[in-house]
C-alpha cells in the first residue's frame, strides 16, 4: 500500500515537473516500428537520403525507423499520377513531394490524408501547436485546412532579405572610384565601366548593370525598391495596411521605369536582360572572370570580385528599401500524414522531438554533430566554418561527408533554437549573414508581403488565375516596351491603366484580397 | 538534229548539276554549323559559350561535361536497357506495320475501309493519361518492361506509308501472276513483298528505332524498378540534378562552390552527344537500302 | 426477283473474297488487338473533359459539369487572338515546311556525286536529334542582341549598329520558330520521300534520256509523279495536326517582347495551371483540338478523293 502511494506520488510529481511543450519522452515508441515515407528530391542533392546517418541516430533515440523511397524530380508526373488515381496504397508519411495542391486536397477529401487539426497537434506535438497558434503566418494551409507542416526558419539573414546588391570591387578599384550611394552616382559609375570597357580587367563586352526582366532573382525590382516601392515576385502585388494593391498600375513606378529606360538607352544595361534564360544568366553571373559590374543575387558567387552594397538613395526624400522574403514557412521541408499510418501519435511526437531537442534539431537540419557542427565552449551550437568543412571533406571523402548530412524533416528554428545558437558565419565578411547584419538590416522592408491563399471557392481561384495570366501579359509587354525605349511613359500611362482595368484588374484585386483575408494576419 | 538536242541536253544537265550541288553545299554549311557548335560547346568553358566567344574552335577546353556524364553510375546499365528496348521495338513495329500495310493494300480485302476508320479514330481521340494508366494496371503490365514499347508500336502513319509504298511499287501483274500459281498471301508477303519493300521497311525501322531511343515518358510512368530505366531518364536526372543544384547554390544559400555550378552548363551539350551519337550512326547503315531503282530492276520481264 | 438473286450473288462473291483472303485478317489482328487494348479500352476516359474529375471519386463517380471546361478557355478575352496565333503559326509551318523536304529528296536523288550525297544526307538528318531545349538555347545564343555570333558578324560587315533586335521583336518570332523547325526537320522528313524515290523504275529514266529529256525534265515528269501518292497521303495526314502547336517550343521562345505573337493556345493553357494536374481541363482542351483536327482531316481527305482518287480510305 505504502509502495503504491509512493509510486503514485512520484508519478504525479514527474507529471507536474514536466511543463507542457518541453522535452519529448524518449524512446517515442516502445516497440521498434518502421514507417514508410515518400520523398521527392527536387534539388537533386538528396538521392542517398535513405542511407544517411541521421536515420540511424533517429532510430537509436526513438525506436522509429524511416524507410524512405526517393523520387527524382523527373518522376514528378509519375508521382502526380499516383496521387490522382489513388489506386495504390500511400506510404505512412509524405515528405517533400512537389504534388499540386489541388491533388493533395482531393486526396484529403477522399479521406486519404489526415488533417492535422489543432486538437491532434496539441495532444501529440504541443510545441508545434503552440508555435503555429502564435505565428499564423507560418501555418501552411490548403483551402483552409492544415494538411502539412512545413519547415520554419526565422533566421533573418536567410529568410528576411531577398537579394543582395553586388558591385564589382575590382573594377571600382581599377578606375579609382568609390562605392556609389545615390542613383546618380550609380549611373556615373556604370557609365565609367562602359567607357573603360576593353581596358584592364574590364572586358569589351562587359555588362555594367545586368538584370533579368520580370524575374524576382537578379531583378529590376531592386531598382523599384530604391524608390521605396515593395515588390515580391513577378505578380507585382503588395499589401499596404492590409489592402492588396497592384504595383503594376502604381503611378510611383514611373520614376524607376524612367531610370531603367535611361540606363538602357545609355547602353548601361544590355538587351540580353530581356532575352536571357535562367541558365545563361547563371553562367554570366558565376563566371570566374568578371563580366558584370552590378547585379542582384541571393548569394555572392565570387566574394573576391563582388562586394555587397547598400541600396541607392534616390534623393527624392523616400527611404530606399531592400526587398523582403516573408517570414513564414519555408517550402523545402514538408511533413504530411496519410490514412495508412497506424502510428499517428508516434509520428507527431517525432517531429515535436525534433524541434525541442537541440541536438536532434541540428542533426536533422544541418547534418551530424562532429561533421557539420559542434558545441562551442559556451555550449552553443556552432556550424563549422568553411575551413573546417574543407578539412572534414578531405578526411571523410565526398560520399561519406554527404551521408552525414541533413535529414529532410521540418523543424522550427525560431527564438528557442536561436537562443542556443552561435552564428559564426556572421563574422565572415564574405558571407550573406555578415552582409545582412552590417548593411541590409536597416533597409529591409518591414511590411507584410503578399502571399497567395485560396479564396475557399475553387472556381473563384481558377478565375483569379485566368485573370492573372491575361493581366501579366499586358503588363510585362507594356513595361518592357517602355524600358527599351518604345513610346512615352507619361503619355501612355493612362491608356495602359484603363486597358488593365478593362481586362478585369479590379475583379482580380478583389479575389486576391479575399484570399489574403482568409489568412487573418493583420 | 539529234546532236543539237543532245548538246542542249548536256548543257542543261550541267547547269542542273551545278545548281543542285551548289544548293546542297550551301545547305550543308547552314545545317552543319549549329551541329559543329554543339560539339565544340560541349568541350568549352560555359561562360565563354554564353558570351558568344565560342565560334569556330572550343574556348577553354575542358572535358568536365563528359567526365560527369560517363562517370554517372547507372549510365551503362541504362544504355543496355535502351538498346534492348529499341531492338524489340524495331522488331515488333516492323512486323506489325508491314503485315497491316500489306493487308490494306490488297484490292479485294473486304472490310478494308472499316479497318482504316478504326485506326484513324485512334489518331485523334484518346482517353488520356489516367484511363490509360488504369488500363495498363488492370492488364497487369505495370512495372513490366515490354510496356515501354508496346504502348507506341502501332503508328497509323507508318502503316499508311507502307500501304502507299506497296500500292505504288508492286504491280498488279505480279500479284495476279503469283496467285495464278497458287501462292498464298503469307508466301507472297514473305518472299516477294518484303524483299521489294526494303526501302520502306528500313524507313519504318529507322522511325521506330529513333522514337524508342528518345522516349522516356512511358518508362517514367510505368516502370518502378530502377534497373529497367532507359538512357533518356538517367540523362534527364543527371541534367536536372545538376541544374537544380546550381539553382540551389544561388537562390537559397547552399555551401556548394562555383565549380559545381559550372559543371551543369558544360554538361548540357555533352549530354546530347552521349545520348544521340549511337542512334545517329544507324542511318548511314540503312542508306544502302535507299538506292535508286532497287525494287524495280529485279522484276522486269 | 432479279434484285434478290443479284444480292445473293453479290453476297456469295463477297464471302468467297473473305475466305480466300483469310490470311489478311490474321495480318490485321496484331494491330487491331494492340489498338483495342491501349486505345479503345481507355477511351471511356474522354468523358473526363465533361466532368470535374476528383481522384477519390474516380472517373465514373466524378460530377458531370457539361461544357464548363470548354467555356473556361473559349470565354477568355484572349481566345480569338490565341487561336489566330496558333493557326497562323501552323499554316506558316505547313506552307514553308512541307514542300522543302520533298525538294531536298528530289535534289539528293538527282545528285551525281554519291559520296557528297551521302555526307549531305547524314548531316541534314542529324539536327532532328537535338532536343528542343538545346535548339532554343542555341537560338538565344546566336541571336543574342549584343553578344551573339550573328550580331558580331553583322557588325563586322557594317550591316548593324547597336543591338540585334531579332529576339526582341514580335514580328520575327514566327520566322524564327518556323525556320528553326525546318532546320531540325528538313533532313529527317526527306527520308520518307527518298525511300519512295528508290522505287522509281530506272528504265523510265533511260527511255526519257533516249527521248532527249534533260535531268530537270526527268525530275519533274518522272520522279515527282512517282512519289505523288506519298506526298498526297502525307499531306492529308499532316492536316490532322493543324491545330497542334506543341507548347514546349513556343513557351521556351517566349519573352516579354513577343508575347503578342508567341502566346498560343497551348502555352496559355499551360500558364493557367495546366501542368498542375488539372486533368479535366487539359482533356477538354485536347478534345477541342482533336475535334478540329479530325474534321480538317476528313474534309481534306474527301477533297483529295474527288480530285485525285488518292485518299486515306
Amino acid at each position: 500500500m505504502k509502495r503504491t502511494v509512493c509510486l503514485l506520488l512520484a508519478l504525479i510529481l514527474t507529471l507536474l515537473l514536466l511543463p507542457a511543450g518541453a522535452e519529448v519522452a524518449l524512446p517515442i515508441s516502445k516497440e521498434p516500428i518502421t514507417l514508410s515515407v515518400w520523398f521527392m528530391d527536387i534539388n537533386g542533392d538528396c538521392s542517398d537520403l535513405n542511407s544517411r546517418a541521421i536515420w540511424d541516430y533517429v532510430e537509436e533515440k526513438t525506436n522509429i525507423r524511416l524507410d524512405i523511397t526517393v523520387f527524382s524530380v523527373t518522376q514528378q508526373e509519375a508521382l502526380n499520377l499516383r496521387m490522382s488515381t489513388l489506386d495504390e496504397a500511400l506510404p505512412d508519411i509524405i515528405m517533400r513531394h512537389g504534388i499540386p495542391e489541388n491533388l493533395i486536397y482531393d486526396a484529403y477529401e477522399g479521406g486519404f490524408i489526415i488533417e492535422l487539426t489543432d486538437e491532434l497537434l496539441k495532444e501529440n506535438a504541443p510545441f508545434w501547436a503552440a508555435f503555429l497558434e502564435e505565428h499564423p503566418e507560418s501555418d501552411y494551409r490548403i483551402n483552409g485546412k492544415r494538411l502539412e507542416v512545413l519547415e520554419i526558419n526565422y533566421d533573418a539573414s536567410v529568410g528576411n532579405l531577398r537579394d543582395q546588391l553586388l558591385m564589382n570591387k575590382v573594377w571600382l578599384d581599377e578606375l579609382g572610384l568609390k562605392v556609389p550611394t545615390t542613383t546618380t552616382e550609380l549611373k556615373n559609375v556604370l557609365q565609367a565601366f562602359k567607357d573603360h570597357a576593353g581596358e584592364g580587367s574590364i572586358p569589351a563586352e562587359a555588362f555594367p548593370y545586368y538584370y533579368q526582366w520580370d524575374q524576382h532573382i537578379t531583378s529590376p525590382f531592386d531598382v523599384l525598391a530604391f524608390w521605396g516601392i515593395p515588390t515580391r515576385r513577378n505578380h507585382w502585388l503588395a499589401v499596404e495596411d492590409g489592402k492588396v494593391i497592384y504595383q503594376g498600375v502604381n503611378p510611383a513606378i514611373k520614376e524607376p521605369l524612367k531610370y531603367l529606360r535611361e540606363l538602357y538607352e545609355l547602353g548601361l544595361t544590355p538587351a540580353e536582360s530581356f532575352t536571357d534564360d535562367r541558365q545563361t544568366s547563371i553562367a554570366r553571373t558565376t563566371s570566374e572572370t568578371p563580366y558584370i559590374g552590378f547585379f542582384g543575387n541571393y548569394n555572392n558567387p565570387n566574394p573576391s570580385i563582388y562586394i555587397p552594397v547598400a541600396p541607392m538613395d534616390t534623393e527624392t526624400g523616400v527611404k530606399p528599401i531592400m526587398r523582403k522574403q516573408e517570414f513564414s514557412y519555408t517550402t523545402s521541408r514538408y511533413f504530411m500524414l496519410t490514412s495508412s499510418n497506424k502510428y499517428i501519435a508516434e509520428s507527431l511526437r517525432l517531429i515535436d522531438w525534433l524541434s525541442t531537442d537541440i541536438e536532434a534539431l541540428t542533426n536533422m537540419a544541418y547534418g551530424m554533430r562532429g561533421v557539420r557542427w559542434d558545441y562551442d565552449e559556451n555550449g552553443l551550437v556552432q556550424p563549422y566554418t568553411n575551413e573546417q568543412t574543407e578539412a572534414k571533406k578531405a578526411e571523410l571523402g565526398e560520399e561519406e561527408y554527404i551521408r552525414q548530412g541533413a535529414g529532410e524533416l521540418p523543424t522550427i528554428k525560431a527564438d528557442y533554437y536561436f537562443s542556443h545558437y552561435h552564428d559564426v558565419l556572421a563574422d565572415d565578411p564574405n558571407s550573406r549573414q555578415w552582409a545582412y547584419q552590417n548593411i541590409y538590416k536597416n533597409y529591409v522592408w518591414e511590411g507584410y508581403n503578399y502571399v497567395e491563399a485560396s479564396t475557399g471557392d475553387p472556381d473563384l481561384d481558377q478565375r483569379r488565375k485566368d485573370l492573372a495570366t491575361e493581366l501579366t501579359n499586358l503588363r510585362t509587354t507594356t513595361l518592357a516596351g517602355w524600358v527599351t525605349g518604345k513610346g512615352d511613359i507619361d503619355a501612355e500611362w493612362d491608356a495602359y491603366v484603363e486597358q488593365m482595368n478593362k481586362l478585369g484588374l479590379q475583379e482580380y484585386l478583389e479575389l486576391c484580397q479575399r484570399g489574403y483575408d482568409t489568412l487573418g494576419w493583420n | 538534229m539529234a546532236n543539237h538536242t543532245k548538246i542542249r541536253r548536256i548543257r542543261s544537265d550541267l547547269i542542273f548539276d551545278i545548281t543542285v550541288n551548289a544548293i546542297l553545299a550551301l545547305l550543308l554549311l547552314i545545317v552543319a554549323y549549329p551541329l559543329w557548335f554543339v560539339i565544340i560547346a560541349s568541350v568549352s568553358d560555359p561562360t565563354a559559350v554564353s558570351f558568344g566567344k565560342v565560334i569556330v574552335w572550343p574556348v577553354g577546353f575542358s572535358l568536365e561535361g563528359y567526365k560527369e556524364v560517363v562517370n554517372y553510375p547507372s549510365i551503362w546499365r541504362s544504355y543496355l536497357n535502351t538498346i534492348i528496348y529499341t531492338l524489340c521495338d524495331v522488331g515488333l513495329t516492323t512486323v506489325v506495320t508491314v503485315m497491316a500495310g500489306y493487308a490494306l493494300s490488297r484490292r479485294d480485302f473486304v472490310g478494308k475501309k472499316l479497318f482504316v476508320i478504326y485506326m484513324t479514330i485512334t489518331m485523334f481521340f484518346s482517353g488520356g493519361l489516367i484511363p490509360t494508366y488504369l488500363t495498363v494496371r488492370s492488364l497487369g503490365l505495370m512495372d513490366k518492361w515490354p510496356i515501354v514499347f508496346l504502348l507506341g508500336c502501332v503508328s497509323v502513319r507508318n502503316i499508311v506509308i507502307v500501304r502507299t509504298f506497296i500500292q505504288s511499287n508492286i504491280p498488279e501483274s505480279l500479284v495476279e501472276a503469283a496467285f495464278l500459281d497458287g501462292c498464298s498471301h503469307t508466301k507472297f508477303l514473305l518472299w516477294v513483298v518484303v524483299p521489294l519493300s526494303l526501302p520502306v521497311i528500313s524507313v519504318i525501322a529507322l522511325f521506330s528505332a529513333v522514337g524508342q531511343w528518345n522516349s522516356w515518358f512511358n518508362a517514367m510512368i510505368y516502370l518502378r524498378d530502377e534497373n529497367m530505366m532507359p538512357l533518356q531518364i538517367v540523362l534527364r536526372n543527371l541534367l536536372v540534378n545538376q541544374t537544380a543544384m546550381m539553382r540551389d547554390v544561388l537562390e537559397t544559400g547552399g555551401n556548394n562552390d562555383l565549380a559545381q555550378a559550372q559543371k551543369a552548363l558544360s554538361m548540357k551539350y555533352a549530354l546530347i552527344i552521349v545520348a544521340t551519337l549511337p542512334i545517329m550512326c544507324v542511318y548511314p547503315f540503312l542508306q544502302r537500302f535507299f538506292v535508286k531503282g532497287m525494287t524495280m530492276g529485279s522484276i522486269k520481264g | 426477283m432479279i434484285k434478290n438473286s443479284e444480292y445473293r450473288r453479290h453476297t456469295a462473291k463477297m464471302l468467297r473474297k473473305i475466305t480466300r483472303n483469310w490470311e489478311l485478317y490474321l495480318f490485321m489482328l496484331p494491330v487491331v488487338l494492340l489498338l483495342f487494348l491501349f486505345h479503345y479500352m481507355p477511351i471511356y476516359g474522354v468523358q473526363i473533359a465533361f466532368r470535374e474529375y476528383k481522384s477519390f471519386r474516380g472517373i465514373w463517380g466524378s460530377q458531370w459539369v457539361g461544357l464548363k471546361h470548354f467555356q473556361r478557355f473559349t470565354n477568355l478575352n484572349m481566345f480569338p487572338k490565341l487561336m489566330r496565333n496558333t493557326i497562323l503559326l501552323s499554316v506558316y509551318q505547313l506552307l514553308a515546311g512541307f514542300p522543302l523536304p520533298i525538294l531536298l529528296a528530289l535534289a539528293l536523288n538527282a545528285c551525281a556525286a554519291p559520296r557528297f550525297k551521302r555526307i549531305v544526307q547524314t548531316v541534314t538528318y542529324a539536327p532532328h536529334f537535338i532536343s528542343m531545349v538545346v535548339i532554343v538555347g542555341m537560338l538565344n545564343l546566336f541571336f543574342a542582341p549584343s553578344t551573339g555570333i550573328i550580331a558580331i558578324l553583322l557588325r563586322k560587315i557594317n550591316l548593324l549598329n547597336g543591338n540585334l533586335t531579332t529576339l526582341m521583336s514580335a514580328s520575327s518570332f514566327r520566322h524564327l520558330y518556323v525556320w528553326s523547325g525546318i532546320w531540325s526537320g528538313l533532313g529527317w522528313n526527306s527520308i520518307v520521300y527518298l525511300s519512295a524515290l528508290s522505287g522509281v523504275d530506272p528504265y523510265l529514266h533511260e527511255a526519257a534520256i533516249v527521248d532527249g529529256a534533260t535531268k530537270l525534265q526527268r525530275c519533274r515528269h518522272i520522279d515527282l509523279p512517282c512519289i505523288a501518292p506519298t506526298i498526297v497521303i502525307l499531306l492529308i495526314l499532316r492536316m490532322g495536326n493543324m491545330v497542334d502547336i506543341g507548347f514546349q517550343k513556343a513557351y521556351l521562345m517566349q519573352n516579354s517582347m513577343n508575347l503578342d505573337v508567341s502566346e498560343v493556345l497551348s502555352t496559355y493553357v499551360y500558364k493557367q495551371g495546366l501542368q498542375n494536374a488539372q486533368y479535366s481541363y487539359s482533356t477538354a482542351v485536347n478534345l477541342f483540338n482533336s475535334v478540329i483536327n479530325f474534321f480538317l482531316l476528313i474534309s481534306v481527305n474527301a477533297f483529295s478523293r474527288k480530285v485525285s482518287e488518292m485518299s486515306l480510305w
